[in-house]
């Protein structure tokens, strides 16, 4: 697009970040989140995420998400703890806790146990672990707080843009479905059949499906009315190259993740994600010309876009650095318990993730 | 602007052709009312215009169709995009972003319109829908007179010069339908836009039409001016009834003309009153106290005290999202009260297993759809029966009694809207429960379909069933119900007969009241058993 | 996103090159893309690899060592046995790993430990390895060293090692990273021969600056949490 199309919105007063900023910045702390088991620059991490989505989010029904990814968190980490106590932890200790009735299992089932010693050493390394799945998971959720999927997509170059509106309008479907059981549920209880239990849900299903089915089919037929797909005339020749490069860049980006993740593949993965990137980019390039969409007040990004993205990077960056640096402080001892260190360096590392808090525009208010 | 020539639809699954040799030509600039009964073919025909027939729906389509000189048979919907505006009835199933101003500019997106002009359009769109302060808004988050505006601001966006409106105003409260209303007519008399709108209830529409068509099965549409038309067409709103009644010449459309014809009928029936209906005062089967119910972070109702009484109809009015669902969803214990108490039949509704509940409260959600799972019209009656613990048969001579004729093998789902409420009605029947609640009923019913709702009802409340509907057809309540309340904020602000509560309120007062005032007379039926005495 | 350049002579001659011009970029792409997908492919399992891990082994009779098969965690040592580790860089066979330098002799490592009541004593062999192994000239790995152990009669080798040499590190999936803290880093890298080798010897633990320790680290996330409420109270007051 050329810039006498482009009309951004002014990067002045109180505006919505740009989409793009939000998620580097909390990918950042989930990538810091990563590389570390301590509890408790984990939870600081969980901390300054918070902070920043009390004072930056908007008032959107997306923004109330953050609540949701918390609880998720908690859930798993107390999944995480239950799995250790029932199961026993990989990580041997000999500080026993108390001692659960140990299920007898046949020889096979070696290295398996049900029961058995709860040890403290076990307890805390799922509990690290935990916490830092939770972390990543609330980090992604401060994201999703902070500017919906759909904005993110909103940004996304044209040729992705009906992938983009399909993934959207799945993200829409989950939260339909689940109003759609919620209601005919309640119309089973009308019909003096019961609405606990599994069978409940079941028996709606069929109902669901087909309500889900005609939504998706009026949507779609809106859609259309409102000229969703329409393209531009282009060369057959040029529509194929940009089949053919999107299609050899996302094989390569695939072979790559395959070699980057087994062993074996360090030395040649790099350069085919680097080819397979550029490849996949010039079919994006190739395949703008022939969509005919142009965007409604793109998201400027401004100084404070920068900022913001750029903290997140260095939150990742610095405790990448310091991890392998002093790894004893980010990998706390389990064997024996340890009181868990906590660098300096480390949390003001981390505190550089709260800069969105003062440098990113507070969000429109919307009287309501 | 729109031509139809020789134009006959026939879907793949019916044997009868929905439309048939259709020749009619809508000039540019006009608002073109589609007016008929379930069934005639208006939605079918609305959607030869945006294309969506035949490319979306399948069928077959014999001759043409064009729009601004485009045959809609060589156009795909989209590519007719900038040129039809379409909006249907349910504003959610429309939206495709999920902010004010982003659904505003999703059309001239896709059109590829360059970012000055779509900004521009944006603002002027805004303001002439009254929706500048809701620009930055969550689209769940509107009303329902809102959402409708903004479904129809986000077609305007890109100028069409059709707009085609499928009931736009059916699921909405009288105060919002007003406000879509007048938009519409702004769009028409300002920018010359062409409107193509179908629409049940006429009485609120039929004044602004320029031209009616009437397509009713069968026999040939005709087109003409509202008056001439609604002098023979079989669905007409009550203000024209009460012409005719009257044998006004020119047929007044609006309750302002009427009222100025009215001065000779307002003598006649002066010192005349509809004959008086008497308030059952039998015992209460089912009351509320003081009843408080929260919905998440919504109060939907505050304090709501309410007796009702065996043999009498009440209706429930109110805007949309009053409280008028949760109040009825408390009485068959889908919410639990947060304080107060709730009894239907000396029990509380939440903590009643249902296969007991539903012998003492039945209610009829507002899609009846959610109550039909069953795969024909039999199955469906044996398995009401077998919920209900009555005897084999029983639902299904309720159905032949309130719909008589359906075959057993019908499936739900291809019955009309009036039929499957009945249906949905029956099997809520079967269980024989002393207060029945309706949700809704109306939507989407023809007037033929209403007066068989009013007669089943009536019925019913005679056998000493009590009756509770919520509903925004005020013309309903008026023909129906003994007792009127009216919800606001979660509260009961109004309660008392009828007559009382409607005469006296502009947004619920019927059109016989509005054009008979001060005379306590609400229906049509009324003047004339009142004149023939 | 911009568009392609149309070329200096403008859109209208720009397009009858179009169909022609990307196909070669495509295919300028593709070819370089799939000869380094072949060469590298086939370059691969050229290169020799090895993993950087501690072996664990069972003291045979006469002092010699056998790879112990059972992991550190379900091996329950007897009385009198000896349990030697080696930290080294290791074909990923077991049995050719490298073997502890030491013999294995239970009775000069336990001579000094007298035996318990209800307990058994398992002798442990620590071999640090050697500066290749630690991949690192500069750094110099612990020299070797033995213990005794007196533990519960029911106790694995990894609760005889948690009791003679702690910290043990351990990865999530429980395998065994580090014994008395060496290495400092890393869990069963993967070595390549010809790869510069990270250095794996241990480091002073005060590169990240003094410890706030954990008081002080909760008060701080305790202010943030508290910050974060205060400021979702401040938003919901707001007009």
């Amino acid at each position: 697009m050329s810039s006498t199309t482009r009309s951004t919105r002014p990067p002045v007063g109180p505006r919505q970040l740009h989409p793009g900023a939000w998620w580097l910045w909390a990918l950042g702390l989930g990538a810091a989140a990563t590389r570390t088991t301590n509890p408790v620059i984990l939870l600081l991490l969980a901390a300054t995420a918070g902070y920043v989505v009390a004072a930056r989010r908007g008032d959107a029904p997306w923004s109330r998400s953050y609540g949701a990814f918390l609880r998720l968190g908690l859930l798993v980490l107390g999944i995480r703890l239950v799995f250790a106590v029932l199961l026993g932890s990989p990580v041997p200790g000999t500080h026993v806790l108390f001692t659960l009735p140990e299920l007898p299992l046949p020889d096979w089932a070696q290295g398996v146990r049900i029961g058995g010693r709860v040890t403290l050493e076990g307890l805390l390394a799922a509990v690290y672990d935990g916490l830092r799945l939770a972390t990543l998971l609330v980090c992604v959720g401060a994201a999703n707080s902070l500017a919906s999927p759909a904005r993110l997509l909103r940004a996304l170059p044209g040729a992705l843009y009906e992938a983009g509106v399909a993934v959207v309008v799945a993200m829409t479907f989950a939260p339909n479905l689940v109003a759609d059981v919620r209601r005919l549920r309640a119309a089973r209880r009308l019909r003096g059949r019961t609405d606990k239990g599994v069978a409940a849900v079941l028996s709606v299903g069929l109902p669901v499906l087909e309500g889900a089915l005609e939504r998706s089919i009026a949507l779609a037929a809106a859609m259309d009315t409102r000229g969703f797909g329409r393209t531009a005339d282009v060369p057959r020749r040029l529509a194929r190259a940009t089949a053919a490069l999107t299609l050899a860049g996302l094989l390569g980006v695939c072979l790559a993740a395959y070699g980057l993740l087994t062993a074996g593949g360090a030395g040649w993965a790099l350069p085919v994600l680097l080819l397979g990137l550029a490849a996949a980019f010039g079919g994006l390039l190739l395949g703008n010309r022939r969509a005919v969409r142009s965007r409604y007040r793109p998201d400027p990004w401004a100084l404070s876009e920068w900022l913001t993205a750029g903290s997140g990077v260095a939150v990742a960056a610095l405790v990448t650095y310091l991890a392998s640096r002093a790894p004893a402080a980010f990998a706390p001892t389990v064997v024996p318990p340890t009181v868990p260190e906590l660098p300096l360096a480390a949390v003001l590392a981390v505190l550089l993730g709260l800069l969105p808090a003062f440098v990113a525009p507070t969000p429109p208010r919307r009287a309501s | 602007m729109i031509t139809f020539e020789q134009l006959s639809v026939r879907y793949a699954d019916s044997a009868e052709p929905v439309l048939a040799n259709l020749d009619l030509t809508v000039p540019e600039g006009e608002l073109c009312l589609l007016v008929g009964p379930s069934g005639s073919g208006k939605s079918t025909l609305l959607g030869t215009v945006s294309g969506l027939v035949p490319h979306f729906t399948g069928g077959v389509l014999h001759g043409r169709v064009t729009v601004g000189g485009r045959d809609t048979r060589e156009h795909r919907p989209r590519e007719l995009a900038d040129l039809v505006g379409t909006v249907g009835q349910d504003p959610l199933a429309h939206f495709v972003t999920d902010t004010v101003e982003d659904e505003l500019a999703y059309g001239m997106e896709s059109l590829g319109l360059p970012g000055d002009v779509m900004r521009r359009r944006v603002e002027e769109t805004l303001d002439l829908l009254g929706l500048a302060d809701l620009r930055d808004r969550a689209l769940g988050s509107l009303s329902g007179g809102q959402q409708q505006r903004v479904a129809i601001g986000s077609v305007l966006t890109v100028h069409p010069r059709v707009l085609v409106l499928d009931e736009p105003t059916s699921a909405l409260d009288p105060g919002a339908a007003e406000e879509v209303l007048a938009v519409l007519q702004r769009l028409v008399h300002d920018l010359g836009t062409t409107v193509l709108m179908a629409e049940h209830r006429l009485e609120r529409v039929v004044q602004y039409a320029d031209q009616v068509l009437l397509l009713t099965p069968g026999s040939p549409a005709v087109l003409g001016e509202p008056a001439e038309v609604m002098a023979h067409s079989p669905v007409h709103p009550p203000v024209v009834g009460l012409g005719r009644l009257a044998g006004w010449q020119p047929l007044p459309l609006s309750v302002r003309d009427a009222r100025r014809k009215a001065g000779p009928l307002r003598a006649e029936l002066d010192g005349r009153a509809p004959a008086a209906v008497a308030a059952p005062d039998a015992a209460p089967i089912a009351a509320t106290d003081r009843l408080a119910v929260r919905r998440g972070p919504v109060q939907a109702l505050r304090g709501v005290d309410l007796a009702l009484r065996p043999g009498e109809i009440a209706a429930l009015m109110g805007r949309n999202g009053a409280g008028k669902s949760t109040l009825l969803g408390s009485l068959v214990g889908l919410h639990a009260p947060t304080s107060g108490t709730v009894t239907v039949g000396g029990r509380a509704p939440h903590r009643t297993r249902p296969a007991e509940l539903i012998r003492h409260v039945g209610l009829v959600p507002q899609d009846p759809r959610d109550l039909l799972y069953g795969e024909s019209v039999a199955a469906e009656c044996a398995a009401a029966d077998t919920d209900a613990g009555a005897d084999p048969g029983s639902c299904r001579a309720l159905v032949e009694r309130l719909l008589p004729g359906i075959a057993d093998t019908t499936h739900p789902r291809d019955l009309s809207e009036g039929q499957r409420l009945t249906l949905a009605l029956a099997v809520v029947l079967t269980a024989r429960p002393p207060l029945l609640l309706l949700d809704e009923p109306t939507r989407g019913l023809d007037y033929a379909a209403k007066a068989r709702l009013v007669e089943i009802l009536r019925t019913l409340a005679a056998e000493g069933h009590a009756v509770l509907l919520a509903t925004h057809d005020v013309e309903l309540a008026a023909e129906l119900a003994h007792r009127t309340l009216i919800l606001a904020e979660g509260e009961i602000v109004a309660d008392g007969p009828t007559a009382e509560v409607v005469v006296s309120s502009p947004a619920f007062a019927p059109q016989v009241a509005k054009v008979l005032a001060p005379g306590p007379w609400l229906t049509v039926r009324q003047v004339a058993e009142a004149l023939s005495a | 996103m911009g568009r392609l350049p149309d070329g200096p002579a403008g859109r209208a001659q720009a397009r009858p090159a179009v169909g022609r011009h990307p196909r070669r970029a495509a295919a300028a792409v593709l070819l370089p893309l799939l000869a380094a997908l072949v060469l590298l492919a086939g370059a691969a399992p050229a290169q020799a690899a090895g993993y950087r891990y501690w072996s664990f082994w069972r003291g045979a009779d006469g002092g010699t060592w056998t790879y112990q098969l059972q992991g550190a965690t379900t091996a329950v040592p007897p009385d009198g046995s000896v349990d030697g580790w080696r930290f080294a860089v290791s074909p990923d066979g077991g049995q050719d790993a490298a073997k502890p330098r030491a013999t294995a002799r239970f009775d000069e490592v336990c001579a000094a430990t007298p035996a318990q009541d209800g307990h058994k004593r398992v002798a442990v062999v620590l071999d640090f390895g050697t500066a290749e192994d630690a991949g690192s000239s500069a750094a110099q790995p612990p020299a070797q060293r033995t213990a005794c152990a007196t533990v519960a009669p029911r106790a694995t080798s990894a609760e005889v090692l948690a009791a003679v040499a702690p910290p043990l590190r351990y990865d999530t999936a429980g395998l065994l990273c580090a014994i008395a803290g060496y290495p400092t880093a890393g869990c069963g890298d993967r070595v390549d021969a010809g790869a510069a080798a990270q250095p794996a010897g241990p480091k002073s633990g005060t590169d990240g600056g003094p410890d706030l320790g954990l008081v002080a680290g909760g008060a701080l996330v305790a202010v943030l949490a508290g910050g974060a409420v205060w400021q979702a109270r401040r938003r919901r007051n707001l007009p």
